[in-house]
């Protein structure tokens, strides 16, 4: 136990040191960070780890890129170690940082930023772009942005998606709807589930139409085009957060438009399985489902009918300030790794953002380029023409607003809060609570932990 | 049929993971065969804990046959020639003589699952994550996720007493209350 | 299998009938999943996709095991699991053994009181210990380690009452005449104990190796190397890694059951003999 208030300790004091003023610095957001970055004659090590957590065919691109940077130079190999979730992985970080066994690059999940920064265990990308004066104007803004902590790049955001909307061009045509005007609000989506949902002889249900996973990311991506802040404090991006904010009217009308597709018997839950879901979408099992941009190569590849992508869902009244967050994960280069190690993992790093290897990776997966000029390149033209559904993710978010509710929430313990509204709309889909007492007392109980989390990294 | 002994809980938790697959799981398909209706195993909260139980029963299946069989094979013949001279039958033949006999294996049993169902940890792991809505959050399950992936080591500790506490208790009933029913040749 | 009916005398056909149709259900309810997952590991994914689900693969083929063996680093999972699993073993048949003999054979101040540490232990949920033992680990700096994952399990105070058992079958003349013939206490184990607990020993062995290597839980908190990896935790990832791909990751299921139904197979007689000694009699 005194342990554990050991490490607490030492996590806020390096995090206070890191935080604070960077060496030479002369303000807080202005100051360059290119002391925190290893000199620039320091020679890369010549092996080098990178904990990711891609799997399937995404895990496949990524062995690509690695193979291409390995056989491209003789100077430094990488090694890819699969960690299994995002969770999973961010979980085997943790303790490995407290037992000195970080590796040089981790692939840390988006809502993850937070948790990384008061880590104190990181070298800002900010770092090295100060040192080598590398130039960001190419990235695109709504990722830049969601990676940046106080005007400094904390990361380098390597996958970037979108949660968007699929459907079942095919079960449109047969139904009379339109397959190129996919539903946007929610009572579009309700309307169009109703007359995609297929019953056979004995009543039972053969194919639903909409279904979703429950995945706390949709939650916070329906809070976002709804024009809704997740947390305080701007998303606590101005300052810390101290409480979350989501069970106002905007959870409210995202829950009861959920629950009641599921009592109307037409949408389908399930669960937490987000494969499962995916599976049910290819099977012809439900023809509507939310999931990350991530997964359009495969649904493409594997789905025996036509693939449509389209806006992600929206109330009724699409607020302007609404739009979504962006999703994904981002590279970040361990402090606790010798310096020959960082300066080998900025190499990579520097050659995962070449416009070529963010055009083949954006075709291989689904992930969108981060370099706005990878799409001249020869592989995302292709992409664009044979597979137009590809375009939709990169449009919405160039096309949504940039302000503190679309650049997603900054929580410690996010990991914690996702699970536990996850739990929140189990609880309300199951018919277990109302809508306002299940967000009510996730609220209750995720404040609690936020507070006990700010305490101990003060 | 003793093959469940070597079957690992993660191995046996896996096929049953596919079994239950609302999709393309034959466990439903099959029940559909004979006209009834598979519920969602891992989405409806009861649902979900007899799906765990399922699986957590075969898996100790292999385990508990041995031990029965064994022990139903040491009850000797005399015995029931003895009550059969007395007009036992049937069912008072089964009460009465089968079960006292074999009442040291059952303790046995009731001893050592108990123990394994408290520590069921893969199969929530592989199959629920503790859900849906904590429904398959078991003691054991929720010291991991407390330690694990809340990072509340002292939660996550005190946790751990309740559970040693518990199984203390436990032992002492069985030990002291049931077995004084288990009648020893 | 019909061990039961055979020992009545004069059992009536509808009887035996009626518990062999009831056995034969129940093999086939044990034997089932396990079957398909074997029939599962041949088909690809499109066969799996089919509805109504298949039980027979269409277009049986090798190809699943291929891809298992190119995706996860099987061979070294299992090399791991076999090297942890036997160390286990010879540490618990030392301790074990040498612990039962001290406290069958020898008289010491305190032995009682000892031998009852040693089995309130038997009452402490292994679970309970998790976050001690896993600071101690990490303190020692034995994550991702073979001895991480074999040393906390060394010592078994089931294995220790097991032998005691065992070893106090041992008659005592035997004990008495080997001292009066001036033998030293290990010649004594050494020469008799253990070549008579030959049984006892299997099964302690064969227990030990087959509780490690199923081991989950410990191995998902200590490795995170994939090289590491034991068995267990190396096909869950591949759940995740492929969790569409049920095929592969039936392939890779049945590649790791395979040496504990080997074992099984081997060792069956063994096993059960060692169970049902403490069952049966109490």
């Amino acid at each position: 136990m005194r342990k554990l208030a050991a490490f607490a300790i030492a996590f806020s004091l390096v995090a206070a040191a890191c935080g604070g003023s960077a060496p030479g610095a002369t303000g807080t957001g202005t100051g360059d960070q290119s002391a925190l970055a290893p000199g620039k004659d320091v020679k890369p090590a010549a092996n080098i780890t990178w904990w990711h957590a891609m799997s399937g065919i995404n895990g496949e691109a990524l062995n690509k890129i690695v193979t291409n940077f390995n056989a491209s130079q003789s100077a430094i190999k990488v090694t890819t170690v699969f960690q299994g979730s995002y969770d999973d992985l961010l979980s085997k970080l943790n303790t490995a940082l407290a037992s000195n066994a970080a590796p040089a690059l981790v692939q840390v999940y988006d809502i993850g930023q937070r948790y990384m920064y008061d880590s104190g265990q990181v070298v800002p990308m900010q770092a090295f772009i100060d040192r080598d004066k590398f130039s960001t104007a190419d990235f695109e803004p709504a990722v830049i942005n969601y990676y940046k902590y106080q005007d400094k790049l904390q990361s380098m955001p390597f996958n970037a998606s979108s949660s968007i909307f699929y459907y079942n061009k095919d079960a449109f045509t047969e139904v009379g709807l339109d397959p190129a005007k996919p539903p946007v609000t929610f009572t579009e989506i309700t309307e169009a589930a109703k007359k995609l949902t297929k019953k056979d002889a004995s009543g039972q249900t053969v194919r639903y139409g909409f279904g979703p996973s429950i995945y706390g990311w949709f939650f916070e991506q329906l809070l976002a085009t709804s024009g809704s802040l997740y947390a305080d404090n701007g998303n606590g991006r101005d300052d810390r957060a101290t409480k979350v904010v989501y069970n106002n009217a905007a959870g409210k009308a995202i829950l009861d438009w959920w629950k009641a597709g599921i009592d109307g018997g037409y949408f389908y839950n399930p669960g937490i399985d987000n494969a499962g879901a995916t599976t049910a979408f290819q099977s012809g099992k439900t023809a509507m489902y939310l999931e990350s941009s991530a997964a359009l190569r495969g649904n493409i590849n594997t789905a025996k009918f036509q693939v449509g992508t389209g806006l992600f869902a929206r109330p009724d009244n699409k607020p302007a300030n609404g739009g979504n967050i962006i999703g994904g994960a981002s590279l970040y280069i361990m402090k606790s790794r010798p310096a020959e190690e960082q300066q080998a993992a900025w190499e990579f790093v520097k050659y995962a953002m070449t416009p070529a290897v963010q055009a083949q990776w954006q075709s291989d997966t689904g992930y969108y380029a981060i370099v706005k000029s990878a799409y001249n390149e020869a592989p995302a033209k292709e992409w664009a023409t044979k597979y137009p559904q590809f375009q939709t993710p990169v449009d919405q978010i160039r096309n949504s607003p940039q302000n503190r509710m679309t650049n997603g929430a900054v929580l410690g313990i996010f990991a914690q809060a996702r699970a536990r509204t996850q739990k929140m709309i189990e609880s309300v889909l199951l018919g277990q609570a109302t809508s306002q007492a299940a967000l009510d007392a996730a609220v209750a109980e995720m404040n609690d932990a936020i507070d006990k989390y700010n305490k101990a990294n003060k | 049929m003793t093959s469940t002994i070597a079957i690992s809980a993660a191995v046996g938790s896996l096929i049953w993971l596919l079994l239950f697959n609302p999709s393309l799981g034959l466990l439903n398909y099959v029940l559909s065969l004979v006209g009834v209706r598979g519920p969602d195993w891992l989405i409806q909260p009861t649902i979900a804990i007899i799906a765990v139980s399922i699986t957590t029963i075969w898996l100790t299946l292999g385990t508990n046959i041995i031990v029965l069989l064994a022990g139903l094979q040491g009850i000797p013949e005399e015995i029931y020639e003895a009550a059969r001279l007395d007009g036992a039958r049937g069912a008072r033949m089964f009460t009465r003589i089968t079960v006292p006999m074999v009442s040291p294996s059952l303790f046995f049993l009731l001893v050592v699952d108990t123990v394994a169902v408290l520590q069921a940890f893969t199969q929530i792991h592989l199959l629920t994550r503790g859900g849906p809505v904590d429904a398959t959050r078991t003691l054991v399950y929720s010291i991991y996720l407390d330690a694990f992936q809340n990072f509340q080591f002292g939660f996550a500790s005190a946790e751990s007493v309740v559970l040693f506490v518990l199984v203390l208790v436990l032992t002492i009933i069985q030990f002291r209350v049931i077995e004084r029913r288990v009648f020893y040749q | 299998m019909g061990a039961v009916a055979l020992q009545r005398r004069r059992p009536l056909p509808i009887r035996t009938l009626g518990s062999y149709v009831l056995l034969a259900v129940v093999a086939v309810l044990v034997a089932f999943p396990l079957l398909l997952a074997l029939s599962y590991s041949f088909m690809s994914e499109f066969d799996i996709a089919t509805f109504p689900p298949p039980v027979l693969p269409a277009h049986p083929s090798l190809d699943n095991y291929g891809k298992v063996l190119a995706t996860i680093p099987i061979g070294r999972y299992l090399l791991n699991s076999f090297i942890v699993s036997t160390a286990v073993v010879i540490g618990q048949l030392l301790t074990a053994s040498l612990a039962a003999y001290a406290f069958s054979f020898l008289v010491f101040r305190g032995r009682q009181v000892l031998f009852f540490l040693f089995l309130s232990t038997l009452m402490i949920p292994w679970e309970a210990t998790i976050i001690p033992n896993y600071m101690t680990i990490r303190s020692l700096g034995w994550l991702d380690t073979y001895q991480g994952l074999a040393v906390p399990f060394m010592a078994t105070a089931f294995g220790t009452f097991l032998l005691r058992q065992a070893f106090m079958q041992i008659p005592r003349e035997l004990w008495d005449a080997a001292r009066i013939d001036g033998s030293t206490t290990f010649r004594f184990l050494r020469e008799v104990v253990i070549p008579l607990s030959r049984p006892a020993l299997g099964t302690v062995a064969i227990y030990g190796f087959l509780s490690t290597y199923n081991q989950y839980f410990w191995p998902l908190l200590i490795t995170n190397e994939t090289l590491m990896r034991t068995t267990q935790v190396g096909i869950a990832q591949l759940r995740f890694e492929e969790s569409l791909r049920w095929g592969l990751v039936m392939a890779g299921v049945i590649m790791v059951a395979v040496p504990t139904l080997a074992l099984l197979v081997l060792g069956q007689r063994q096993l059960i003999r060692g169970l049902t000694a403490g069952a049966v009699k109490g």
